[in-house]
């Protein structure tokens, strides 16, 4: 009689094992999310980007300021994602869809401002403080429209889907010929106006952009862990257990997701503020990989990985375009050797966790 | 009735294309389980070196061997090298391995052939038109492309159905460790079942190449709709393969052909058009919208499978 109360306790042993190992894949901090580590690592990454700017003008290379500025815009973006893959369990290749919607949102604005003409019914504004939020809120309508179908998937379908997605809503911005069709528009002649403030001034506009993804670092930090994070955690672990506790696991998925789609949404209108071109490329699906991308060099389920990764990319293409035109290539590499050897990303290499068993 | 008949062939000629290149993802999928994004650079290296060896040599039958061929060497090197690695990692750790050889396919073609777009042009033999309908000529080479869709997806079906091999591959979908212990090398069936996809989708971008400008990057739409066949059709399966990709091939071809008439008739020319076209390029995802919400697995699929 002793032998089979052994096995089950091995199994119940082994059981948990598995659920601890899954919950590690997705999260690189595991159990020691409690632990202030990570809030260490993210008050470090971030105070190194507001000094970064003022460093990079102090040793006369003050074109990089661009460079940071976009750190930034698509570490929110990533960051953003990380909320979905990392904490969700739902490996999204469709968020250019998101960042195109922004950026579409936020150009057409401009477009119609500078043109006069309006958009709807609407008259046009270069206004940021009305563009962005705005770009937010198609976004996160976006959101719960693709979500809400790609989610009566799972698995490989969940990606099939939204990368569909991605591909419908790109075809969709290539048909508007009134912007450019495939080839874009430029919106030179708009200002970057703030409220009150013009930050046309490359420094002025990184702080902004800075300022808007300090907010989302803190309202991430605590969305994931809330009572609400804990539940969208509990559904990426063992859905059908969260459900049989009866929560209503599809409302609280679709919730995360559409979240992760507004600010998607927000970086991609402040992409286009950033460039002053409004043109397909930023829905294309191999943005989607790209974002994904960052968040693994930089480590799933950390949120501050997503910006880690978007600096290792952009600083790997500022540097190697001189050397080669083909950078991508290596990128290629590097990703398969993060994937291959070191699935926690950068962050996790930095934490220091022992690499998970397969 | 003419135009009917002509975009009917048009949609059929696309919907077969398709098949080529989503026959083989289902396969892979349906027995190794692996999502690969890098299966539409497969069907660019058989539009390139269709391309190179086309350019040198004249001959439309060699350049067709020969990109099939690479195309299915390359998919056999991949797995040998990395995708075996793959094979118990989750979808996540596919998604991102199979992305970067994206990206390094697209710059390596890039590095070896360079920018400059090249193409293969239609054999002098099947250059011409049939008249396949009272008043309507129709150009052979299409024609070729749906009965070589044909004799493919037929040789692929009885391989599977009908042999030793197609045998081990519809065991190894579901009980691979004992193939094994009957001492079939599940490894490499695996590799020739990679090959075989590979190849497929090679042989679908040589075909595919007159029609398209060969750049670096040419197979991802192809691939991207092969995913929207999947998810209509169902995962994993052959036949839900051969009825999405005819139906999604069909679906398009019609809407950008009579959406634009249609809005004829309420808006002025210009608008009909762009607004016709916009909303056919949307056309077969609203197919996969109304599956999704209808039938979630796909039509094929199992449920929960």
């Amino acid at each position: 009689m002793a032998e089979p109360a052994a096995a089950e306790t091995r199994s119940r042993r082994s059981r948990s094992e598995r659920d601890r190992s899954e919950r590690d894949r997705f999260e690189v901090f595991g159990d020691r999310s409690a632990s202030r580590w990570p809030l260490v690592l993210t008050a470090v990454v971030m105070a190194a980007l507001a000094a970064a700017p003022v460093w990079v003008e102090a040793t006369d290379r003050g074109y990089l300021v661009t460079v940071l500025t976009r750190v930034v815009i698509f570490g929110l973006a990533a960051m953003s994602l990380d909320l979905v893959v990392g904490y969700g369990g739902m490996v999204s290749l469709g968020h250019a869809a998101f960042f195109g919607a922004g950026a579409y949102t936020a150009g057409a604005l401009t477009f119609h401002s500078l043109d006069g003409s309006a958009l709807l019914g609407i008259p046009g504004t270069d206004q940021a403080l009305i563009t962005w939020p705005a770009a937010a809120v198609i976004g996160g309508l976006l959101g719960v429209v693709i979500g809400g179908l790609s989610l009566r998937t799972r698995g490989v379908y969940f990606i099939m889907a939204t990368l569909a997605f991605n591909q419908m809503v790109y075809f969709l911005f290539n048909a508007l010929e009134i912007y450019g069709g495939d080839d874009g528009v430029g919106l030179f002649a708009a200002g970057r106006s703030i409220g009150p403030f013009d930050a046309s001034d490359d420094l002025v506009f990184f702080y902004v952009c800075f300022a808007v993804l300090t907010v989302s670092v803190v309202l991430l930090n605590l969305v994931v862990r809330s009572p609400f994070g804990r539940v969208v955690r509990g559904c990426r672990d063992n859905q059908a257990r969260m459900a049989a506790l009866g929560y209503q696991t599809y409302r609280y998925r679709l919730a995360a997701f559409a979240l992760s789609a507004s600010i998607t949404s927000l970086a991609g209108a402040m992409a286009v503020t950033e460039s002053q071109f409004l043109s397909p490329t930023y829905a294309e699906w191999s943005e989607s990989g790209e974002l994904l991308l960052m968040v693994i060099i930089g480590g799933l389920g950390s949120l501050i990985g997503g910006i880690i990764g978007a600096a290792a990319l952009f600083l790997l293409e500022e540097f190697s375009i001189d050397v080669t035109d083909n950078w991508q290539f290596f990128v290629g590499l590097g990703l398969l050797a993060v994937v291959l050897g070191a699935p926690r990303g950068l962050t996790g290499a930095l934490l220091g966790r022992e690499r998970r068993n397969v | 009735m003419q135009l009917f008949v002509e975009q009917t062939l048009n949609g059929l000629q696309l919907g077969f294309t398709l098949l080529m290149v989503s026959a083989g993802l289902t396969l892979i999928f349906g027995i190794m389980n692996i999502i690969n994004l890098a299966h539409g650079s497969l069907f660019m290296v058989g539009a390139f070196v269709a391309a190179d060896v086309g350019g040198r040599t004249g001959n439309y039958a060699v350049a067709l061997l020969a990109g099939t061929a690479a195309a299915a060497v390359v998919g056999m090197f991949v797995e040998f090298v990395l995708i075996r690695r793959l094979y118990l990692r989750d979808h996540l750790d596919q998604v991102l391995a199979t992305f970067a050889l994206v990206l390094m396919a697209n710059e390596a073609v890039q590095m070896i052939w360079g920018t400059r777009p090249g193409g293969v042009s239609t054999p002098a033999f099947l250059d011409r038109t049939v008249t396949v309908f009272p008043g309507l000529p129709y150009p052979a080479y299409r024609l070729a492309i749906i009965a070589a869709g044909i004799a493919a997806i037929s040789s692929l079906y009885l391989l599977v159905d009908r042999t030793r091999i197609g045998m081990w591959i519809r065991a190894g979908t579901t009980h691979r460790e004992l193939l094994g212990a009957f001492g079939v090398n599940v490894r490499l069936l695996y590799t020739l079942v990679f090959a075989i996809g590979a190849g497929l989708a090679g042989f679908a971008g040589v075909v595919a190449s007159p029609f398209l400008s060969v750049e670096s990057g040419v197979g991802d739409n192809f691939l991207i709709l092969s995913f929207v066949v999947i998810v209509v059709g169902g995962i994993g399966s052959l036949k839900g393969a051969v009825y999405g990709s005819l139906l999604l091939g069909l679906v398009d071809t019609w809407a950008r052909t009579y959406l634009p008439l249609g809005f004829d008739g309420f808006l002025d020319a210009s608008t009909a058009a762009t607004v016709g076209a916009s909303v056919a390029s949307a056309s077969i995802y609203v197919v996969m919208i109304v599956v999704l919400v209808v039938k979630p697995n796909g039509l094929f699929g199992l449920p929960d499978g």
